[in-house]
């Protein structure tokens, strides 16, 4: 029995001397850098978070409201002076959680951008598809970015600060790798040479048709760089670039003759299908999952009318039977806060529970961008004044159309387009940026130009020991 | 809130008495062993119950263990050891429980008219509408269920007297059962429940060989080994909701069922380990000792790293010049320097990006989302510290005396702590190699026994320690920014770590009620400096370093009496010079928020009219102001835990245990149970009964958010540990 027990031992000794091979174990849950992106699969997978998280930034319950609350359109409570007034502090929630959200889109799309190149096994073309689409997701957090962040960014001040433009993944920090703030022309820049390089590889349309409308096409992209340049100042490239969307109308974009195909009854949040006027947008009402359903947290604030409700005078603005005014404004909740019974809210969000698609780029905005651009370019002309009618005549069936002998300058007909976009994408958190590019007043009037935005987070400034500078109103 | 909203108070409830106890623990334990010269066997159990002071909630564990070894020749041993062990705990909701019922405004009722629970907020016009601890503790469920299996075999192999090979295998089994169930409540909120079971196999394959010799003056003791451990482990869980029912417990009954996870893990580890101890004429002793450890979750590049140590020692009391002094028994004087190693970043595949897919399943415009749940952190490097041990053991006057006495230094270089980076990189906070510190203290132990006649016996024993750290290098040249935890704690080269970095609250100024700020700078203002973010360049500026919270120097102090049968212990322990801030008293002074929660009595010492000298601002003061861009309009400056008013000394010195036991004569408790039971042993222990303190909140031992230098501190409505008075008996076989 010994001699037995002896040589079972000196195997035992033996036996597990040499495992290296028993310590390459690979773990069932996660997948790493290759596995991910050898496979067109798993990169789109990885691609899809960057749409999400670009989403999840956009309808944090702030940034899409930010334009049109701080607007006279709505009236609000006022625990929302604080954004109004410029008065936000570099530590407040919303100000640090925008920021960062935006921030990280941005690197799932650098992620996205790096690793195809060094890992990518499948057709070039794909690969090629999956780097545009992540520049487009770029190009748009840059100018949303911009918009709430970019010191007087859109009041025409391009040498003023932008954003540290961040173009490679985060891969280990290095204590004092800080990139300063670059300036808004630089990131304007960087935003239209993401979507030109982007152009070329976009798909025109997806074989499914959601994908079309919520996925980096060549029309988005166009549109995209159209609002881009129109925010930037640069009219002659805005018209340029929002006709090549409207070459696409109507085989992919028309406008639709029914409002309610566009902002669809929705009372029990069921999925809802994105009208062709849609060339981007989050396609939230399709969006369930195992466990919640995903909210744009917009649909509840207007619905419950408890933070802001329209402002009666900018239902008074509308032409006479308007059925913007009569179709897509109501009354809400008539159940939980009786104290806003009687005040008004948007019907383009119905489902009380977040459960709407959200627009973010719809086909009027790129007519009337174009038709705006236009005029700045060519004073009045046809184009612009047809493209006008075609807006408004969609909501007001019997208007009178305009015509060039309506307009007795240059700055009329502009005028006249800037309110037509004010009717027409109001609550879609644009309206905020056509007032301050055009210098007209916000809820706030005499607000200084460098309060229109919001301050840089106070820990970006700390860790930067300064290097990032804060914006120039809350210095 | 408006100045003029009334709280109308029908009802007085004590919401903190309505969910504590006086609880009962039990505890027993039971021992046999036996043996003859081949074989010998041990068993025991014991059984451990101990309810929480939070009503329905509690503790329990049963162990069993049995050791069995047998001799089969002179040259050959084989044994085996068995444990199991099972323990439920449904304790898990009452910190929770306890927070909100300090908070719960005290005029509201537990029950309504109709006896059932009300979980809003009555006619007060602010506060929580959708709250009940009470309820809670009594209908919901949050419990932890673990069984544990742990088996060994060996063999043991002498070939010589001088060798022993030794091979062990173990067997480690560990299953737990966790279940979350809230009841719906009138909000229609709750009314979900979560199951999750891990089940965790390991096994260790143990082989040493072992070498044992002496000859002449020099004595050898040499081991060579290696290990390979290896673990698996099995996690699922589900998640339910919209029960039809409170009573339905099972989640497959629920409305809406989802899969939270369904995994399986591996890890790996192999080690080669050696040890050499020489020691020459009982005088000098020298020891070198090398390890090696693999494991699975590096890649191959960084998978192994080896430490050494050294170490010396010199029994000075065997020398001539000792020999004969008569009181001193022993006296040694050793040494050590050792490395080590530390990478606590060591998930799968450490370094690398990991995705993992949504865990909820979720896609976007039908492309489900892989989420990044990890970054990229190739610069990350292992933590080494290096110690250096010097200690002195004496054993004094016929051995009634032991000392010990030990002075070490830690330092560690690439302390790798989670640290803040740049937001717009994408994360915002990563595990990083931040800095140098050096750690060094001192610890001396005595031991004496003063008295030991036959029936009348007294031990006592006495130990204290200090140690004192200090930043060598830091990354970041200043404080460490960012992090939530970490934001009010100072980083300094040349500093202690985890030094209360606040805002230096003054006094309340008599003459408005008022409170006054001082400026850190020798001046005051009646400005809370946080709110000068937008005028000042740093507001850090204004700040102040106010000590850390670990204490200067702790101990215990122990006595033992033995009196015929009778055992008589005390245990004190005590801290000096700790630091807490008590973010509880700051909850309870904090209503300038929705929440209209339940306030400190001191709220009715605050100031009223000028002359009035009060630690407690007026209601309306110039430092709660408004609007602000916080989520209540308003943003509260006297209650932030930026600030030093919450900032108290928190030394203590407490009785931890005094017992009381009687051990049953043997012979007649041989002969009462006709050899049955051999002893019996009957105690009633208390623990915590008294503690010193100038500390104000409830215990100065706690720590919200966790024991480290930089996390310990913070009383935030932490449960206080109990007193405890048990009752028990040990019954060996």
């Amino acid at each position: 029995m010994s001699k037995r027990i002896f040589i079972v031992s000196a195997c035992l000794f033996f036996l597990t001397v040499s495992c290296n091979k028993q310590l390459d174990l690979a773990p069932e849950n996660t997948l790493v850098d290759k596995t991910v992106f050898t496979t067109e699969a798993g990169t789109e997978q990885a691609l899809s978070e960057a749409y999400y998280d670009f989403m999840k930034a956009v309808t944090n319950g702030f940034t899409y409201n930010y334009g049109d609350f701080t607007t006279p359109i709505l009236n609000k409570t006022l625990y929302y002076n604080t954004y109004t007034n410029g008065e936000a502090t570099p530590t407040d929630y919303y100000v640090v959680n925008t920021w960062t959200a935006f921030f990280k889109a941005i690197n799932n799309a650098n992620n996205v951008i790096l690793k195809i190149p060094e890992y990518a096994d499948y057709s070039t073309e794909k690969q090629n598809q999956f780097i545009s689409e992540a520049k487009f997701v770029r190009a748009f957090c840059y100018l949303d970015l911009l918009c709430l962040y970019g010191d007087e960014a859109l009041s025409g001040n391009l040498s003023g600060l932008g954003l540290p433009l961040q173009l490679t993944p985060f891969q280990g920090y290095n204590t004092g790798e800080i990139i300063p703030r670059n300036t808004n022309a630089e990131v304007f820049d960087q935003i239209i040479k993401d979507l030109n390089e982007a152009l070329p590889n976009l798909p025109d349309q997806f074989l499914d048709a959601v994908k079309t409308r919520s996925r980096a096409t060549s029309g988005a992209a166009w549109a995209l760089l159209a609002r881009a340049y129109l925010y930037k100042g640069d009219f002659g490239n805005a018209a340029a670039a929002a006709a090549k969307v409207l070459e696409k109308s109507p085989a992919i974009y028309q406008l639709s003759a029914n409002l309610l195909s566009v902002f669809p009854p929705n009372p029990t949040g069921s999925a809802q299908s994105l009208s062709s006027e849609y060339v981007f947008g989050f396609p939230v009402s399709q969006m369930i999952s195992n466990s919640t359903s995903t909210n744009n947290n917009i649909g509840s604030t207007y619905y419950f009318k408890r933070s802001y409700w329209i402002n009666k005078d900018f239902i008074n603005e509308f032409e006479p039977n308007d059925l913007r005014v009569s179709q897509l404004i109501w009354k809400g909740d008539s159940v939980y806060n009786p104290n806003m019974f009687g005040e008004f809210t948007t019907y383009k969000f119905n489902n009380p529970n977040g459960r709407d698609n959200v627009p973010l780029i719809r086909l009027p905005e790129v007519m009337l961008t174009r038709a705006e651009a236009l005029a700045h370019t060519e004073g009045i002309n046809d184009v612009s004044v047809q493209l006008l009618n075609q807006v408004r005549s969609r909501s007001i069936p019997n208007a009178t159309a305009y015509t060039t002998s309506d307009f007795s300058s240059k700055d009329a007909l502009i005028a006249s387009i800037l309110r037509q976009r004010k009717f027409e994408l109001a609550f879609e958190g644009l309206y905020r940026y056509d007032i301050i590019r055009n210098h007209i007043a916000l809820i706030v009037p005499d607000i200084a130009e460098n309060k229109k935005v919001l301050p840089i987070p106070q820990s970006e400034i700390d860790i930067s020991k300064g290097l990032i500078q804060q914006n120039s109103g809350y210095r | 809130m408006g100045l003029n909203d009334v709280f109308s108070s029908p009802y007085n409830t004590s919401w903190v008495d309505s969910v504590t106890r006086t609880a009962i623990s039990h505890q027993l334990d039971l021992s046999m062993s036996a043996g003859t010269d081949k074989a010998r066997i041990y068993l025991s159990g014991s059984y451990t119950d101990q309810p929480s002071y939070i009503i329905n909630n509690g503790y329990q564990r049963y162990t069993g263990r049995m050791n069995f070894t047998y001799n089969a020749s002179r040259k050959i041993t084989v044994g085996a050891d068995m444990s199991l062990s099972y323990s439920f705990n449904n304790s898990l909701n009452a910190p929770t429980i306890w927070r909100q019922a300090v908070l719960k405004a005290p005029n509201l009722p537990v029950r309504d008219a109709n006896g059932n629970y009300l979980y809003a907020k009555g006619t007060n016009p602010y506060g929580n509408d959708d709250l009940n601890p009470v309820a809670d503790a009594n209908l919901n469920t949050n419990q932890l269920e673990m069984n544990d299996g742990l088996g060994n075999i060996f063999v043991e192999f002498k070939p010589v007297s001088s060798l022993t090979l030794r091979s062990e295998v173990g067997v480690q089994l560990s299953n737990s059962d966790a279940y979350t169930r809230r009841v719906k409540r009138p909000s229609g909120l709750g009314n979900d429940g979560i199951q999750s079971n891990t089940s965790n196999k390991k096994y260790v394959i143990n082989n040493t060989a072992t070498f044992n010799r002496s000859f002449n003056r020099h004595s050898i003791n040499a081991m060579i080994g290696q290990s390979y451990e290896h673990s698996n482990e099995n996690t699922s869980g589900m998640g339910g909701y919209d029960f039809f029912s409170d009573d339905i417990r099972s989640i497959s009954a629920a409305g809406r069922k989802y899969v939270i996870s369904a995994l399986r893990q591996n890890w790996a580890m192999v080690s080669y380990f050696s040890r050499l101890n020489y020691e020459y004429d009982r005088k000098y002793l020298f020891g070198v000792t090398y390890r090696i450890d693999g494991s699975s979750r590096f890649s191959q590049n960084n998978r192994y790293v080896g430490f050494p140590s050294l170490s010396a020692g010199w029994r000075l009391s065997e020398e001539d010049f000792l020999k004969d002094v008569k009181w001193i028994s022993q006296l040694k004087l050793r040494g050590s320097v050792g490395f080590s190693g530390n990478n606590s970043a060591a998930s799968y595949y450490g370094s690398q990006g990991q995705y993992i897919l949504n865990s909820d399943n979720l896609s976007y415009a039908g492309v489900q989302i892989l989420q990044m749940a990890q970054p990229d952190n190739p610069n990350l490097k292992w933590e080494r510290t290096r110690s250096y041990d010097v200690g002195l053991d004496a054993s004094l006057f016929d051995r009634k005396v032991d000392i010990t006495l030990d002075y070490y230094e830690r330092r560690i270089k690439d302390m790798i702590l989670s640290s803040a980076i740049p937001l717009y990189q994408g994360w915002i906070s990563q595990p990083q190699n931040i800095g140098d510190m050096v750690n060094r203290g001192a610890e001396l132990m005595v031991n004496a026994r003063l008295i030991s006649h036959k029936n009348f016996k007294w031990n006592t024993s006495f130990n204290i320690s200090t140690n004192t750290n200090k930043i060598l290098k830091l990354n970041f040249g200043g404080e460490e920014v960012g992090l939530a935890n970490d934001a009010f704690k100072y980083m300094k080269v040349g500093e202690p770590a985890g030094q209360f970095y606040l805002y230096d609250w003054a006094m309340v100024d008599p003459s408005t009620g008022n409170p006054i700020w001082g400026d850190g700078k020798g001046g005051i203002s009646m400005v809370p400096p946080a709110s000068l973010f937008a005028v000042v360049p740093d507001v850090n500026d204004f700040r102040k370093t106010y000590g850390t919270a670990l204490p200067d120097f702790f101990g215990g102090i122990g006595q033992t009496f033995t009196y015929k049968n009778w055992d008589l212990d005390f245990f004190a322990s005590f801290a000096v010079g700790s630091h807490m801030i008590n973010g509880s008293l700051a909850s309870l002074l904090t209503y300038s928020t929705a929440d209209a929660n339940n306030l400190s009595t001191k709220i009715l010492d605050r100031w009223l009219v000028p002359g009035h000298e009060t630690d407690i601002p007026r209601l309306v003061n110039a430092s709660i102001t408004k609007p602000q861009g916080s989520a209540s309009g308003v943003t509260d400056y006297t209650t932030s835990r930026t600030n030093s008013r919450f900032l108290e000394d928190a030394s203590y010195l407490r009785l931890r245990t005094v017992s009381i036991s009687y051990n049953m004569d043997a012979q007649k408790l041989k002969k009462m149970t006709s050899g049955v039971i051999n002893t019996m042993r009957v105690f009633v222990r208390a623990t915590n009964l008294l503690t010193i303190t100038s500390y104000s909140g409830l215990d100065p031992e706690v720590s919200a958010f966790g024991s480290s230098a930089i996390q310990s501190g913070y009383d935030e409505l932490t449960m206080p540990q109990n007193k405890l008075i048990q009752v028990g008996i040990n019954i060996s076989l």
